[in-house]
């Protein structure tokens, strides 16, 4: 027979509590709560019968914290820290997780993976279970998932006429979009005839055919309270409508099962308004854009006008006959330009050439005139020796013979009985030649 | 009932501006078309502002008891 320690026999507990119980769900009254700082919960569930220690660790109270939920592909918000702050002794809870021994107590305990409130646990256990249903027949598929359209004109609302959602939807409403028919379809939100109205609404909306885009909202509260947006009855209505859907319940963490499967989820009904119109002022804004960019070709356009023509003219003011000559003018003004200084060069020049030639001109006639006074003079002195009464004084005389009128330079001049006039310096003499005789100045002398 | 919601002719407005902005920025658009083109634009944006301006959604609230074909 094997006696165990009691190490052994914890140990064997252990192993086949842990084999036989690795995931349970357990019902019963929390009682002996205790919270230490550590964050960890621990509480005793409790029936007429029997208690069961609990351990809530810290990181399991988190393991709802958020996520993307595999079924709906939607964003899950945390819930777990919620009831781990709000739980309290005698609140009847379910709790799932599996069992273990504690060693040192000797005590089996639950290490709590879920702890729910009963009511709220049933409600959170069909919620899954229709989800998964509903997840099963493609109404969660995104393929399926139509637009909306854009700044819708004609909208039906399918909410309660007296809840805030109505009154948060219209009053984000009024400054977007550019004007829209706004048909409220009034339904209970919440109790037992809520489902069957919504989902006559719906059916309604889609059979008048006049909405563009059929929006469900329901402002915030409890799981019971959104229940009917979670029901087989409201699914299936948003599911088949024709008209697109905008879904739009509870707040920012609640999700409906209505909301996973319309075409677009908004977080709240202000949401739903603000998804559906744009704003007013971004219109104004496009509008203003395009008026710029107008008013950008439009001066675009008149600038390369204005070029066209001012080249054109250009063109035209070339070809004008006047331009020609006025082309011409300035043609020959350019190579008058260019002539004047050449000329004036050349001008320049002859005139140094002439003032030369003028200046040799001048002394050459001086020189020529000096020389002719100086002829002169000489012709004068000539003249003076040629005086034929000059000579006369110095005892010369000078025979002029009668018979030829001619002076007598010889003796060939004469002949016997020639009348001779002699003239002397204080006068005349008449005589006769009687005879003639080579002289011994011999020929060529004269008397 | 028949009456054309004016935020129609808003997006038909807004539609034809973009048109128009199109058709001017094109290079070869000739002046006189550019001319006509560009008033076009300004009044349709003028028009498209004091719609906004203007703009008011109508809501109308439908009874539980109504009768889906009593509407229209």
């Amino acid at each position: 027979m094997k006696v165990f320690s009691v190490r052994e026999l914890t140990t064997t507990l252990t192993v086949l509590l842990e084999r036989e119980f690795p995931f349970c769900w357990v019902r019963g009254q929390v009682s002996t709560l205790s919270r230490p700082s550590s964050g960890h919960v621990y509480f005793t569930l409790k029936d007429e019968e029997a208690a069961l220690n609990v351990v809530w660790f810290k990181h399991a109270q988190r393991r709802n914290e958020g996520g993307v939920d595999p079924l709906t592909g939607e964003w899950k918000e945390a819930s777990g820290q919620d009831l781990a702050r709000m739980l309290e002794t005698g609140m009847e809870v379910i709790c799932g997780g599996g069992l273990t021994v504690y060693g040192p107590r000797g005590q089996h305990q639950l290490v709590a993976e879920f702890v729910e409130d009963v009511g709220l646990g049933r409600l959170h256990l069909e919620f899954e279970a229709l989800k998964r249903r509903f997840a099963g027949l493609g109404w969660f598929a995104q393929e399926r998932k139509r637009p909306l359209p854009a700044d819708p004109a004609r909208v039906a609302v399918i909410t309660s006429p007296t809840g805030a959602a109505l009154q948060d939807f219209l009053r984000l409403a009024q400054s977007r979009g550019t004007g829209a028919r706004i048909r409220v379809h009034s339904v209970l939100v919440q109790g037992d005839q809520a489902p069957g109205q919504i989902a006559r609404a719906m059916q309604e909306a889609n059979a008048d055919n006049w909405a563009q885009v059929i929006v469900l909202i329901r402002g915030g509260g409890s799981l019971e309270d959104l229940w009917a947006f979670n029901t087989e009855a409201v699914a299936e209505a948003v599911f088949q409508s024709r008209l697109p859907v905008l879904a739009g319940i509870g707040h920012e963490v609640d999700t409906t099962l209505a909301d996973m499967i319309a075409d677009l989820r908004a977080a709240t009904p202000s949401h739903a308004a603000q998804l559906l119109w744009p704003e007013r002022r971004d219109l104004v804004q496009g509008i203003d854009l395009l008026e710029a960019a107008l008013r950008r070709a439009m001066d675009r356009t008149l600038d390369s006008a204005v070029r066209e023509f001012a080249a054109l003219e250009r063109q035209l003011t070339l070809l004008s006959p006047l331009q020609r000559l006025e082309a011409r003018g300035q043609e020959v003004a350019a190579l008058a330009a260019r002539l004047g200084p050449a000329v004036l060069r050349r001008l320049e020049a002859a005139h140094l050439g002439l003032e030369a030639v003028a200046g040799g001109l001048v002394q050459a006639g001086e020189g020529a005139f000096t020389r002719q006074e100086q002829a002169l003079a000489r012709v004068e002195l000539a003249l003076e020796h040629l005086n034929p009464h000059a000579p006369l004084a110095r005892g010369y005389s000078l025979a002029t013979v009668l018979r030829t009128g001619r002076f007598l330079r010889s003796i060939r001049d004469v002949q016997p009985g020639d009348a001779l006039t002699v003239l002397v310096a204080d006068g005349m003499v008449q005589t006769r030649v009687e005879s003639s005789a080579p002289g011994p100045l011999g020929e060529g002398a004269s008397s | 009932m028949t009456q054309i919601p004016p935020r129609e002719t808003f997006e038909a407005r807004a539609a034809r501006l973009k048109e128009v902005v199109a058709a001017l920025e094109k290079p070869e658009v000739p002046l006189e078309e550019a001319v006509a083109l560009y008033k076009e634009g300004l009044a349709l944006a003028r028009d498209c502002r004091q719609q906004l301006e203007q703009a008011r959604h109508d809501v109308e609230l439908l009874s539980r008891e109504r009768q889906p074909e009593a509407d229209q």
